[in-house]
């Protein structure tokens, strides 16, 4: 490692285009929706689309729909990928086949999942079939173009990213204080509770945020398993909706701005709270 | 090491989770395949009543296919190479150098993969708007750039911290310039890194649907966006023409991601944020 601490002209320069494309594409695109969202359309400063957004019933639930789909669906994917994870801490049999399974539909990406979707949980497809000749249902109907529908895609989505991060994590962590907690009389329960899980937390906290941030941009699910003028019109598809149908720039930025600030509160939040666990045991391993 | 493992609560999860995931996947997959090549319109059997390729024949009169496959290639590779001369010489910096300001540096690298696309893709997609740039190849490979970039500049990265701080010194002592280190030594060395974030970046790109959506027109569409507008077409498109359309896109993804497999591992880039 170069010992410099300075600016050398090679830095600058090296780094230079990754800057300014990213200042440029990135952070100005935000500057810009936030001028827009303290903007009229004529230009003229106003606070009128924030009060409108909180004040206006139907933009306001859009936050509460949006919620309602992103939490529960975070929670679960997080809470049913620990044990996963847990068990693979150490690598398992094809350990790169099954992760490549696991990961398909992140990257088939969510377009194909739903729109696969849309036959196989229809009135016709085969899970209806299955329930229907297991004697579950008396009436075949659709699972989609509901909540159902927009909340299974999106765990079929976060499920896999979140386990990915919480695996990264869990194999970090050195096999010998679970060794050392055994020997010295836990059982299995007390060392995942008082050994593993601790060391774990901040895995299990950043995969919580990085799937709910993106839980909460639901937007292709919405409208291709939902019902995005009603049932599942959530924050993305309201502000996707303001700029290309109704062309008013200024509330779709208000409402982004919205989203990335709870966006960035999440991601701030986890970030500094998982440098306050401890985490000298769990930085060896593969990374 | 401790080998042998009872099989517990997690053992049994592992088993039972993974085992209904893919399954459902595998299902949806396999009904997207099995309805392209059914007669009719599934009406509720398990398999189609009668197989036939005529909604293959179809889509390839409805849609240009050779145009989409085109498109959705030029604007990949474009969007890749673009991403790796602006990603590499960043991640050699971060690699290799310590500077002030460094951390926020890093940040402004990973925000762009910590903040999913639709929340600054619709800003974004205004000013691509405003400056005229909507609808072309140039506005859609811009857009596509923005998580590229970072997420080359995160693969690439490790494997330029690898090479020895010495190959440098000794290059230098040699008589080779920056340059000639760059093009003869780093480069060289670092290919795998590069092989592996292009591949996995050209699966992203195909595969990132929102960016592409909010700025392309009806000739740079790509495979995705399309499958995307036939789900939604207001009117009727028969669905065993869009689930044909559904497997091309499956195939060269499939097909694209089993490659990425041999030069690198997709997860890394996790366990690095």
């Amino acid at each position: 490692m170069d010992r410099r601490k300075g600016w050398s002209a090679e830095t600058i320069g090296f780094l230079f285009p990754a800057v300014v494309f990213l200042l440029a594409v990135f952070i100005y695109p935000f500057i810009y929706a936030v001028q827009l969202s303290l903007t009229d359309s004529e230009g003229a400063f106003t606070l009128g689309n924030y009060v409108k957004f909180f004040t206006d019933l139907v933009e306001l639930k859009t936050v509460w729909i949006t919620l309602k789909i992103s939490l529960p669906v975070t929670i679960l994917s997080i809470v049913l990928a620990i044990p996963i994870a847990y068990f693979m801490r150490r690598g398992i049999k094809h350990e790169k086949l099954v992760t490549f399974l696991m990961m398909l539909p992140m990257t088939l990406g969510v377009v194909l999942i739903a729109e696969g979707m849309i036959t196989y949980f229809g009135r016709n497809g085969w899970v209806m079939l299955l329930l229907e000749q297991l004697g579950l249902v008396a009436d075949r109907s659709s699972l989609i173009h509901n909540y159902f529908g927009v909340a299974a895609s999106l765990f079929i989505q976060t499920f896999p990213m979140g386990l990915i991060i919480l695996i990264g994590y869990t194999s970090g962590i050195h096999s010998s204080l679970e060794m050392a907690a055994t020997m010295l009389g836990a059982t299995s329960a007390q060392t995942f509770w008082r050994v593993m899980f601790p060391l774990m937390m901040p895995g299990i906290l950043i995969a919580f945020a990085l799937n709910f941030t993106s839980a909460f941009s639901v937007f292709t699910s919405a409208i291709m398993l939902g019902q995005p003028t009603s049932q599942t019109r959530v924050m993305a598809y309201a502000a996707y909706v303001h700029a290309y149908e109704y062309f008013d720039y200024n509330f779709c930025s208000t409402i982004c701005i919205l989203m990335i600030i709870v966006q960035l509160i999440i991601i701030g939040f986890v970030f500094a709270f998982r440098n306050r666990l401890y985490k000298g045991a769990s930085a060896v391993g593969k990374g | 090491m401790n080998t042998s493992r009872k099989l517990g609560f997690s053992g049994i999860m592992f088993y039972l989770v993974n085992i209904i995931f893919m399954l459902n996947v595998f299902g949806i997959l396999l009904s997207v395949i099995m309805n392209s090549f059914g007669e009719t319109a599934n009406r509720g059997t398990w398999l189609p009543e009668a197989f036939s390729i005529k909604w293959w024949e179809y889509l390839f009169g409805f849609h240009d296919i050779k145009h989409l496959l085109w498109i959705t290639m030029l604007i990949t590779l474009l969007t890749v190479i673009f991403s790796l001369l602006i990603a590499y010489p960043a991640a050699y910096i971060i690699a290799k150098r310590r500077f002030a300001g460094k951390n926020l540096i890093m940040g402004l690298f990973l925000l762009p993969i910590l903040i999913p696309p639709i929340s600054y893709g619709l800003p974004l997609a205004i000013l691509i708007y405003k400056v005229k740039l909507a609808t072309t190849v140039a506005g859609v490979v811009i857009v596509n750039m923005v998580p590229t970039v970072s997420f080359m500049i995160l693969v690439i990265m490790p494997f330029i911290e690898q090479i020895g701080d010495n190959i440098e010194s000794a290059s230098r002592m040699l008589g080779a310039n920056k340059l000639q280190y760059f093009t003869r030594i780093l480069i060289p060395l670092t290919i795998p890194g590069i092989l592996s974030a292009s591949i996995l970046s050209i699966v992203r790109v195909i595969s990132m649907f929102e960016l592409t959506f909010l700025v392309s027109g009806a000739k740079t569409q790509t495979l995705v966006v399309q499958l995307f507008a036939d789900v939604n077409a207001p009117g009727f498109r028969p669905y065993q023409m869009i689930d044909a359309l559904a497997v091309i896109f499956f195939l060269v993804t499939i097909a694209l991601a089993a490659i990425s497999m041999r030069v690198g591992n997709p997860t890394q880039i996790y366990t690095k944020i």
